[in-house]
């Protein structure tokens, strides 16, 4: 089985984060066109993620995309078994070693023992002369430890021959093994590589077929009420929006919502391609959960702001929904306190928790040290070059602990930011009850 | 300031101005939030308020935590993709001739659907557009039929996935599939429990539920192409909650599979497009952002009011009550569905579980004839899930009744889906007190499963 070792690089990773969110923006602007039909660059995306799983002639509903799951079935049963075999044979060769090992110590030692013997022996019949005295003793003592030598010698030999006997065909049989299951792994890949090859061909036709069999059935009352909730849903959050200077605040947090909105589709590829790389390609990552729940870490910042002028955080409406348009603004006014203590001490201390990151002594970046105060800001700006951004030896703050070593200051400027957002939001919506309370008056 | 306030004071002034702050209409976030800085300037000092960025920072990158945005992102392509409607359409076409059967078939659905979904709005909401006026059409009793909608939405929060067991899982440092596959069997439980009503119910009573006329029905043959129809939401729930239970792939990884495999469903059903993913991204970002500021704050406020002594402030006056383990056990689930009654499930979960567990876990295993602390854990979180359960469903401020109000016919009036709503509620306090007196419900799946 080809293997994949793909380790995703930091820059990278920041841009598609940048990246992917604008493009889906102005896609997600264009308006549709016309009824919903099966598409031929869809089919092609579909082909190349889940493709191996027969997902592209599912899409467009045909069954024989059914017949690449036991192939695909088959890959990882055979993955599976592989990686069983690959513990039997490193047991197995272990045991191997071991033996081998004995043999290589134990063999010497006797063979050297039992040359010593005769000249033992020929001391104690020397010594046998002079009975009882203590040369003879000692002579015999150190004959019969030679002889208990030899003989723990062999039988440690002996034992150790068995083991290796026992090993070799195990290694042999595991080997064996772990070769056919790897090799059947592959040329399952293979062949749906094949297939997939040929689909690639076929799929506009699949996709034409496809769309001369769409039988449009007549909506319904409820059909047409769900799109009507829908389509209230999808204008209700624009409708947030107030004009003048507080619109604008506004439109920053709808579009700072939506733009980190779309990381949840990098998501949904990235433990997709965790997950295959895993178990088909046995090459798990190590840069797929850091990065995805990093992300996600970001997106829930950034979104607080959203979900304030949306009106998505929940409240307790048992008093607050009957009140008076300007019974609600004079009593948010009071309550906006609580609010800006919370976001001012966000903003304040995630500052210098942010900070901190920067300052840390393992950034060897131009900024942490100007931060660190090593450098003058003249320095800085007149240093600063754009290896800064590339080099990989260079470090702007704290990173990850993990293998991938990510920057992880990134991640706490974005508290920061969250925290501005929040405040910007809450100034907002203060100002648009000020507005409430006077025109009242 | 560095106050030094007594804590039976301490605990009225913090849940006082707790209260009074969210009947004042700030959200619960914001309240936590804010009053959690408050008392940390009150009774430390400046330098104490370096504490929010610090119990922040641990919530942004939880691992576990990524499973929310990614199981709610899963459930609203679903939702887009018309799966909800399909699913009720081919339900009922096969149960449509039994007794009953509409109802029967809502809470089937919904059992489905609260296996696709996390949360319960989307399922009550829906289902109030299709399945109502489908029953109502027919002759339905209306409080049979809007109880079973209420009712079967409200299983969301118990099978899984259920966004309420991941963040239980996180705050009482659980696992999240283990808690996962004990909810499985009391969720199931309940689903035929309501099953079981509405199917005695119009047997008894034949006006209440009576079968769709003959010429609506359909033969055996078509039966079996629509249950077709139904392969690929089905494939879906069998993959992801196979690999979460056989262990292949964590629950967050299982949530990205499945949010894939909800884009292959949708695009099947030609609704893959850029605007429906905005729309779908955009209800995810506010379902998750509502659940994760609500974490922000209360971890703070809830990690404030512990240090200060908060915990064993209680669990002194529970014991202090007199009561045995069970009463004490009996109050707190009382709390929790009166709480249930005002605040967010969210909010009760970080307010009330730091707080309950240890005390549930002091009163020992031995005292509820568990085998360890394990299963003691894992039982109160499903126990906990029951009552949130019963909280969304009891009148007057459930949520559930509230959805349904949004979408039922304006002439039926508010006093009737209460009293739609208590025979289901009956129902969940008979379920929950098998799986109180008799816990193997909830804990022979996962010991059978993780050994």
């Amino acid at each position: 089985m080809p293997g994949l070792s793909f380790t995703l690089p930091h820059l990278a990773y920041l841009a598609g984060l940048v990246l992917f969110p604008i493009i889906a923006m102005v896609l997600a602007r264009r308006p549709r066109q016309g009824p919903a039909r099966y598409t031929t660059p869809l089919a092609y995306l579909i082909l190349v993620t889940g493709g191996m799983i027969g997902l592209h002639r599912l899409y467009v509903k045909n069954l024989w995309g059914l017949a690449f799951i036991p192939i695909f079935g088959l890959i990882l049963y055979a993955n599976a078994m592989g990686s069983d075999a690959r513990t039997a044979l490193s047991d197995a060769s272990n045991a191997q070693r071991v033996a081998e090992r004995t043999l290589e110590r134990e063999r010497p030692r006797v063979t050297e023992a039992e040359a010593e013997l005769d000249a033992l022996r020929a001391a104690v019949a020397e010594a046998e002369a002079e009975e009882g005295s203590f040369a003879l003793r000692s002579a015999e003592r150190r004959l019969s430890r030679a002889e208990g030598r030899i003989e723990t010698g062999r039988e440690r030999i002996a034992q150790a021959e068995a083991e290796l006997a026992a090993a070799l065909p195990m290694v042999a049989a595991a080997s064996a093994e772990r070769a056919f299951w790897t090799g059947l792994a592959r040329n399952a890949f293979y062949a749906l590589l094949a297939l997939m090859a040929l689909d690639a061909l076929l799929l506009p036709l699949l996709v034409r077929g496809a769309n001369v069999r769409i039988s449009e059935t007549a909506a319904t009352v409820e059909d047409r009420r769900l799109r009507a909730l829908e389509e209230a849903e999808r204008k209700a959050d624009e409708e947030h929006v107030s004009t003048g200077a507080t619109g604008l605040i506004d439109r920053i947090s709808l579009y700072a919502g939506e733009f980190v909105a779309y990381w949840a589709v990098i998501a949904v590829f990235v433990y997709y391609y965790e997950v295959i790389a895993r178990y088909v390609f046995n090459s798990p990552t190590n840069w797929a959960h850091e990065a995805m729940y990093l992300m996600f870490g970001m997106q829930y910042l950034i979104a607080g702001s959203y979900a304030m002028l949306t009106q998505a955080h929940v409240r307790v409406d048992i008093f607050y929904a009957p009140l008076r348009r300007s019974q609600k603004a004079w009593v948010d006014l009071l309550t906006s306190v609580f609010f800006f203590i919370f976001a001012g001490t966000l903003l304040v201390t995630s500052f210098i928790f942010a900070w901190d990151a920067i300052t840390v002594p393992s950034g060897n970046g131009l900024i942490s040290q100007w931060a660190r105060g090593q450098i003058s800001s003249e320095a800085l700006v007149a240093q600063f070059s754009w290896a800064q951004f590339i080099d990989p030896a260079i470090r702007w703050g704290e990173i990850s602990f993990n293998e991938w070593e990510v920057p992880l200051w990134p991640m706490k400027w974005m508290m920061v930011l969250g925290a501005v957002l929040l405040i910007l939001q809450g100034l907002s919506k203060l100002a648009r009850d000020v507005q409430t309370v006077f025109a009242e008056r | 300031m560095g106050l030094d306030i007594s804590i039976e004071l301490l605990t009225l002034i913090m849940f006082g101005s707790l209260l009074a702050l969210l009947m004042a209409g700030l959200p619960l976030a914001f309240v936590t939030g804010g009053l959690a800085c408050v008392f940390l300037f009150v009774l430390g000092d400046a330098n104490a308020l370096n504490i929010v960025p610090s119990r922040i920072f641990p919530l942004m990158t939880n691992y576990q935590l990524s499973a929310i945005p990614l199981f709610i992102f899963m459930a609203a392509m679903l939702e887009r993709a018309g799966i909800i409607n399909e699913m009720f359409d081919v339900i009922y076409k096969v149960l449509g001739g039994v007794r009953g059967g509409l109802a029967a078939a809502t809470i089937l659905a919904s059992t489905i659907l609260a296996a696709m979904v996390g949360v319960i709005g989307a399922a009550v909401v829906t289902m109030g557009i299709i399945a109502l006026p489908a029953m109502l059409k027919r002759g339905y009793e209306p409080k049979i039929a809007m109880g079973s909608i209420m009712a079967g939405g409200t299983l969301g929060i118990l099978i899984p996935p259920s966004i309420l067991a991941i963040i239980y899982a996180v705050v009482a440092e659980q696992s999240v599939g283990e808690l996962f596959i004990g909810a499985v069997i009391p969720g199931l439980m309940l689903s035929g429990l309501y099953i079981l009503y509405v199917t005695v119910t119009a047997y008894i009573r034949p006006s209440f539920g009576p079968p769709i006329p003959v010429s609506e029905r359909v033969s055996g043959a078509e039966k079996l192409a629509l249950l077709g129809n139904m392969s690929a939401p089905i494939a879906l729930i069998v993959i992801v909650l196979g690999v979460i239970f056989t262990g292949v792939a964590t629950p967050v990884e299982a949530a990205g599979i499945g949010t894939f495999g909800a884009f292959i469903v949708a695009a099947i059903h030609r609704k893959l497009d850029w605007a429906t993913i905005r729309e779908a991204c955009l209800t995810t970002l506010k379902a998750s952002a509502m659940v994760i500021w609500i974490m922000f704050g209360a971890t703070i406020f809830v990690g404030l009011y512990v240090l200060e002594g908060g915990q064993q402030f209680v669990q002194d006056a529970l014991a202090g009550t007199g009561l045995g383990p069970w009463g004490i056990l009996i109050l707190m689930q009382v709390i929790l569905v009166v709480l249930g009654m005002f605040l967010d499930w969210v909010g009760i979960l970080l307010l009330a579980v730091p707080i309950f567990v240890p005390i549930v876990k002091a009163l020992g295993a031995q005292a509820f004839g568990l085998e360890n602390a394990d299963d003691l854990v894992l039982w109160f979180g499903v126990l906990y899930l029951v009552n949130m359960q019963m909280s969304f469903l009891s009148p007057p401020f459930g949520y559930a009744l509230f959805y349904l109000r949004g979408v039922a016919p304006a002439e039926i009036p508010m006093t009737n889906i209460f009293r739609a709503a208590l025979p289901f509620l009956f129902l969940q306090v008979a379920g929950l007190v098998a799986c109180m007196l008799y816990p193997p419900i909830i804990t022979w799946l996962p010991n059978l499963v993780y050994g």
